[in-house]
């Protein structure tokens, strides 16, 4: 079957099993949007950049794998494979490379028009308007800490001694502020 | 800057060229399904050959009436362990009886 007759998605991803140049005809058309979701997640261009990456190698070694489940199904499998990678920069603030240390392929720095080009794919007014929404929409005492730690970029024992509470209560609000902030922002 | 013409300008910048290439570079180096596939396809039609001959060389043997493969020698017939008696000669008149 000639390039040119695959015209679904999910049947490039299911030819490259046997045929990888279909993935590139798929990398072409997927990288864009998945640089736009990583990059409207972290604000960061070289972190979007390499999660994208890392996801798309992830992809290219686990294709044998992918089942063709009619309309959706590519960009469901692949954003299921972004969403993990997502996952796990955010528990460890570092981007996984495994797949492709198993392929071979090399880490790429971003110069500097490129990260501009990313970052334009961030809509800062919107954020900034569903930030502000989400962050009115905690709690009080998880909106204070964030504020503080956050925005004043106070310590943990500085905030703790001016709420008179333990350093410990100011970092579990903290971290459920910050949570409940994504979650709110990615949904 | 329409979504249109980002995506475009993304997909020119230098990070997309390199990472492309580094695909494409894999695609190269993975094992071309055809030639794995002929491979497999000789195998096993060497394999289905070298059985064939086998048997057919096995046959020809089963059945080759120019050399017959020799028959066991027969058995000995047993020897008795009581002491035989003298069997009477019953022409001879003289013959003791």
């Amino acid at each position: 079957m000639g390039e040119m007759e695959l015209r679904r998605d999910e049947e490039l991803l299911a030819a490259s099993g046997d045929r990888p140049a279909h993935f590139v005809a798929l990398y072409d058309r997927t990288l864009p949007d998945l640089l736009g979701y990583f990059v409207r997640r972290t604000l960061d261009a070289q972190v979007a950049a390499d999660l994208a990456a890392e996801t798309l190698a992830e992809a290219y070694a686990s294709r044998g794998r992918f089942r063709d489940r009619g309309e959706g199904s590519a960009s469901a499998w692949l954003y299921t494979i972004a969403r993990r990678q997502f996952g796990r920069y955010l528990r460890r603030l570092r981007v996984e490379d495994a797949a492709r240390r198993r392929l071979g392929m090399e880490r790429l720095q971003l110069g500097p028009e490129d990260t501009e080009r990313i970052e334009a794919l961030i809509d800062f007014e919107h954020i900034g308007r569903e930030v502000r929404d989400a962050f009115g929409e905690l709690r009080a005492d998880q909106r204070e800490a964030l504020r503080l730690r956050v925005i004043e970029g106070k310590s943990y024992r500085e905030i703790a001694a001016g709420l008179g509470c333990g350093e410990d209560v100011v970092r579990a609000r903290v971290s459920r502020g910050l949570k409940r902030l994504a979650a709110q922002l990615d949904g | 800057m329409d979504a249109e013409d980002r995506e475009r300008k993304l997909a020119e910048t230098r990070f997309a060229a390199d990472l492309r290439s580094q695909f494409e570079a894999l695609g190269e180096r993975a094992p071309q399904p055809r030639r794995r596939r002929r491979w497999v396809v000789i195998a096993v039609a060497a394999g289905v050959a070298v059985a064939g001959l086998l048997g057919t060389v096995a046959l020809a043997g089963a059945f080759d009436s120019d050399s017959p493969s020799p028959l066991p020698n027969p058995p000995l017939p047993a020897k008795s362990v009581y002491p035989e008696r003298r069997r009477p000669d019953l022409r001879d008149p003289k013959a003791v009886r």
